[in-house]
Formats: C-alpha cells, structure tokens, sequence
C-alpha cells in the first residue's frame, strides 16, 4: 500500500530525512515514533503529497504519490493534522459534508450515498447532538472529533494521523484513538499514526517505525522496538520497561534524571532533534 | 433548506431589492421628473408593453434612458464586480481586511491615470484612453506583486498582503507627488482617485458588462474550494484542492474583474471590503451563496451609493468613493456591535 524508497528532504541545508525505505501492507495500523524533530511529521507530510522531497521515492497504492489527481487521492487518502478544525462558522455538519468533497459537484446536492454516510459518522462518533451548531462554539477536543468525522466521511483505504491527541487530555486521547481503532477493523482499513505518546503508541499499534535523525533506525511490532536500548538510544533517558498487566504489551516508566542518569546520551538525542 | 433552493431564493430577493433600488434612483434627479412620468417612459420602452401615448417629451426620455439609466447600469456593474472580487480576495487570503485593492491593483491604476493626467495625455488615444492606461497599470501592479510574493512556486498568504501593503505605500507616494505637483484648480486626479460614474455613458457601462457576466460564474466556480480553504489551506488540500492553483486562479480573475471596475469608475473604495462582509454576517460563511449575493449586494450598494453622490449636494457632485465609505463603515460598525451583543447574549 505505501512503499517508500530512499526518500531524503533537506531544508535549510539540513537533512530532515536521509534515504528512509520501508513498506507498508494494507490493514494494519502502524506508529510512527522518534524524538522531536526527527522527522515524523515530514515523512507523513510527503506520502500525502503535500510535501515535495529531493531523492527517492513514495508510491501510494501502487502508482508515484506525484502522479495521483488531488481529487482521486483525497478518495482513498484522508489526512487528521495535530491542529484541530479554525473556528469558523459553518456548523458541524456542514464540516463534516466537506468531508464529501472529493466526490461530489458543485453544489455538493447530488451525494445521496455521502449525506447517508456523514449522518451515520456524525452518530458514530457521538456529534449528531451537536450537528447543527457552529464550529466556533464547540471546544478543542469537539473539534478535533469533528476534523476525524470529516476524514471519515471521505470513507479512505488510509488514514494518515499526525498526533492529533497532542491538544487532547486523557479521556480524549483514548476515546479518538478507540473510535479510529473500530472503524479501522470495521472497514479492513489502514491507518499511519505519528503519536508521541510511546504508551498509547503500544496498545493501539500493531507495527512502529522508529526514526532519529531523519534515519528509520527500528521497525517491528511493539514488544520488539519499545525495549530500554532502543529508547535510550533514541530520547536519551533511562526508562523502566513493563508488561502492561491487562494486555501484555510493553509499558514506559519515567524516571526523573539524576546523578546516576546519562546527561551526555541527552545531549546526543538533543543534537539529533535541531 | 437545500442550498440550490436557498441560493435562488436569496438571490431571487437580493435581485428585487436591486431592482427596486435601480427604479428608485432613476426617479430622483435634478430635472424634477416625477416618478409616475419615468415608469411610464420604461414601461414604454420595454418589448411587447406598447400601448399608451406618450406624454413626456423626448428630452425627459432621453434625461431617463441615456443620461441616468446609463449611469445606474454603470453603477451595478461597477459594484457586481467590486462585490464579486472581494469575496474572492477574501475567500483565498483568508483575511478579514482583504479588499479587491489588497494586491495593489487600485494603486496601480491610480499610477496610469495619474500620469495620463500629468502629461496632459488624456485624448491621445480617444476616450478611453485613462480607462486603457488604469486597466494595464493596475494589472502590472498586481503581477508585480506576486513575483515579489512568489517562492517555490507558492505564494505564501503573509507575504502576498504584505507585498501588497509595500506596493501600495510605494505607489500612493507617485500618485501624491503627482497631485502635489499638479497646478489645476479643481484636481483632475484627485478627482479620479476618490471615484466617480459621472459623465459617463452606455459604452462605459458595456466595457464593464463581459468582465461582470464572465467574472461571476467564474469565481462562483472555486466557491467549493474557498470553503474548503477557510479550514486552512493543509485541509483543503488533504480534500482534494489545488490549494496553490486555486488561489492564483481566484486572485487573477477578481484582479481583472478589479481593474475593469476601477479603469472606467476611479478608485471606489469600502465596497469590495464591507459587501462581502455584510452578506457574510447574514448568510452564513458558504462561499456558494457570499459570491453571487456580494455581487448582487455589491450593485445595490454603489447604486444607492451613486444616487446620494449625484442628489445629495445637487448641482455638486460629492466623489462615490468618499460616499461608499461615509455611509458604510457607520453601518457595517453597527452590525459588528448588533453580531457582539447577539452572541454575547448566546453565552450567557
């Protein structure tokens, strides 16, 4: 589904990602980690095409991420950015309808399929109370509930996200990541999760890919990458490494640096994130 | 309501306020024609009316259809296109205090004009000789603009405004020096700056009439993308938009519509800012109804605007341009404070 292939893109005379290759298969939902400035948010940004790059290459279902209309690859590809929906005044609805757009004419009337669908996601994720009010009345994590109906209703085979629980408190945080869980497994879909939180990484993702310094340096299923090497190498701290006692998969503990941690492997990890 | 149904029913109306508007104006004047005499000189003139004798005579039907109906055809016109291009320029540059002049295309008219007048050039290529010499300086303003804008084959929406706000200072600087340095009287240019519909006739209005009908649809096209823009220009592009084609696209064809209306009407401010505004504080932020009701709302705007100009301080001609914004910045603060008041009431 997604194949990647030396990809490199320098700003400023930086790398911000040097010859990165991997390879996605549909179905499954992978988590992209790494310390910031890494790079994880440029790699989502060019497979979505938005981001143009300077060596290598991205193919999105088969064919070079460049050579797909916007239209055709906003129906199979929909995007859930870290920065909620502006406050603007349409109402909910109306936000999520937009969601339609890659299908529909001008007028965005004759969509029968799309107005059955966008009511069906504004119930599944708990909006239709809130359907007919405006954006600019709703708060932050209503609006970000209303940025992922809005990708839904573009019913994509991907959906890319980048954080977008970095706004959010707990209760948020869990209850998006299990809507995009249920909906992923009810439609057999693909998700590509940037997420900072390595916990909540863990317990949703099948895959992570771990980058540093613009460089793919782990991939694997959680209990493989997330291991106290791994993350020292990569954030520069000391954690402790436990099962979770529900699920089983591996679960960070922080501890506060100290005499006995390693201030020079933070220096290093913070060189890698400028 | 379905939105075809409300864009035809809202159009409906604003295209019978503009009507009304058009009748009332014509009826006031200083010849001191009264109403009843110029309905019946139109109805006259209308296809398949025929019937009565007239009972007016030829100088008051020409004072009716040439002298004012010209000038009120001029005066739709002028504001359909203002209107239209206002939304545009708002729609794309997600701004509040974008304006149809944001890129510069007034100032750089004002510039072709005014240099005209200063060599004393005014007939040497005929009438339209000022009109020509605005139209090509303002779009030359305009581009200049979005070079200066341009990098990487984006025009980031900051660098555009302020590019526009360096060339506008830059240029209103030429235009005063040239007024400064001018030895008339009554000022020619100042004149042109501030706008004006008088003396002007049917050809004027014709040389208006494609950019408007042709404008319209055109940007009525990217209404879609503009709301899709107004959620930042990353979702709209995540949706399918071509965020950096649509904006150019939008940007030049308001520009043309611009330079059209200012070559013929000089520079008539506040209206390309405040319509679209008005019609977006009653109708909803949706580009597919602010686009044709900016245009429609623009017309009805410069008609009354022009009608108070012409009769207010009759036989002196007070410049449409100095009108526009005296009567509408008093009622768009005032709907700004009724919109504070009614959602500070919602709050509570």
């Amino acid at each position: 589904m997604i194949e990647v292939d030396g990809l490199t893109i320098e700003a400023g005379g930086r790398r911000i990602l040097d010859g990165v290759s991997f390879r996605l298969e549909a179905g499954g939902w992978y988590g992209i980690i790494g310390p910031n400035g890494a790079g994880k948010s440029t790699l989502l940004a060019a497979i979505s095409g938005v981001r143009r790059f300077d060596a290598g290459s991205v193919r999105l279902f088969g064919r070079p991420v460049g050579s797909w209309p916007r239209r055709a690859l906003a129906r199979r590809l929909a995007v859930l950015q870290q920065e909620s929906l502006p406050r603007t005044a349409f109402t909910v609805r109306e936000v999520v309808l937009m969601g339609r757009y890659p299908y529909q004419n001008w007028f965005g009337g004759s969509d029968e399929e799309g107005e059955v669908l966008v009511d069906r996601v504004i119930g599944t994720l708990g909006l239709s109370a809130h359907a007919h009010r405006r954006l600019d009345t709703l708060s932050g994590g209503e609006r970000q509930r209303v940025a992922l109906a809005k990708a839904m209703a573009q019913d994509p085979e991907l959906l890319l996200l980048d954080e977008p629980t970095t706004y959010l408190d707990i209760g948020y945080q869990i209850h998006l990541l299990d809507l995009v869980r249920d909906w992923r497994r009810a439609g057999n879909r693909t998700v590509v999760a940037v997420l900072h939180d390595l916990n909540l990484a863990a317990q949703y993702c099948d895959r992570l890919l771990v980058l540093r310094e613009g460089r793919l340096i782990a991939e694997g299923p959680p209990a493989d990458v997330l291991k106290p090497e791994t993350i020292r190498r990569v954030f520069g701290i000391e954690p402790v490494v436990l099962p979770h006692p529900a699920s089983g998969v591996p679960q960070l503990l922080l501890k506060p640096g100290g005499p006995d941690a390693k201030p020079a492997e933070r220096r290093t990890a913070d060189t890698a994130s400028r | 309501m379905k939105l075809p149904v409300r864009i035809v029913i809202w159009s409906g109306a604003a295209l019978l306020l503009l009507a009304v508007s058009v009748v009332w104006s014509l009826s006031i004047g200083s010849a001191g024609l009264p109403a009843g005499k110029v309905w019946s000189i139109l109805i006259h003139r209308l296809p398949f009316a025929g019937g009565s004798a007239p009972d007016w005579t030829p100088m008051e039907e020409t004072i009716v259809m040439q002298v004012r109906l010209s000038r009120i055809a001029l005066a739709v016109l002028v504001g359909a296109c203002l209107g239209m291009a206002g939304a545009g320029f708002q729609g794309v540059l997600r701004n509040p205090l974008a304006d149809p002049y944001t890129l510069g295309v007034a100032s750089g008219s004002s510039v072709g004009a005014a240099l005209v007048m200063t060599l004393g050039l005014q007939t040497a290529l005929g009438m339209w000789t000022v009109p020509s010499a605005a139209f090509l300086s303002g779009l030359i303003a305009v581009f200049a603009v979005l070079l200066l804008a341009r990098s990487n084959g984006q025009m980031a929406v900051e660098t555009l405004i302020l590019s526009g706000v360096i060339l506008q200072a830059f240029l209103g600087a030429f235009v005063s020096l040239m007024i400064s340095m001018s030895e008339d009287e009554v000022n020619q240019i100042l004149f042109w700056v501030l706008g004006s519909l008088s003396k002007k006739s049917w050809d004027h209005a014709l040389l208006v009439l494609p950019f408007a009908v042709l404008g319209l649809p055109f940007i009525a096209a990217f209404a879609s993308a503009m709301n899709l823009m107004s959620l930042g220009e990353r979702h709209a592009a995540h949706l399918g938009v071509h965020v950096e084609r649509t904006k150019l696209t939008v940007l030049l064809a308001s520009t043309l519509v611009t330079a059209a209306a200012v070559s013929v009407s000089g520079v008539v401010g506040f209206v390309g800012l405040v319509v679209p505004h008005l019609v977006r504080l009653i109708f909803g932020p949706d580009y597919r109804l602010i686009v044709p009701l900016s245009a429609i709302g623009g017309g009805i705007y410069v008609v009354w605007a022009d009608t108070l100009a012409r009769t207010a301080l009759s036989p002196k001609e007070i410049p449409l341009g100095v009108l526009t914004a005296l009567v509408g910045a008093p009622f768009f603060a005032w709907l700004l404070w009724r919109r504070k008041a009614g959602l500070g009431r919602e709050d509570a």
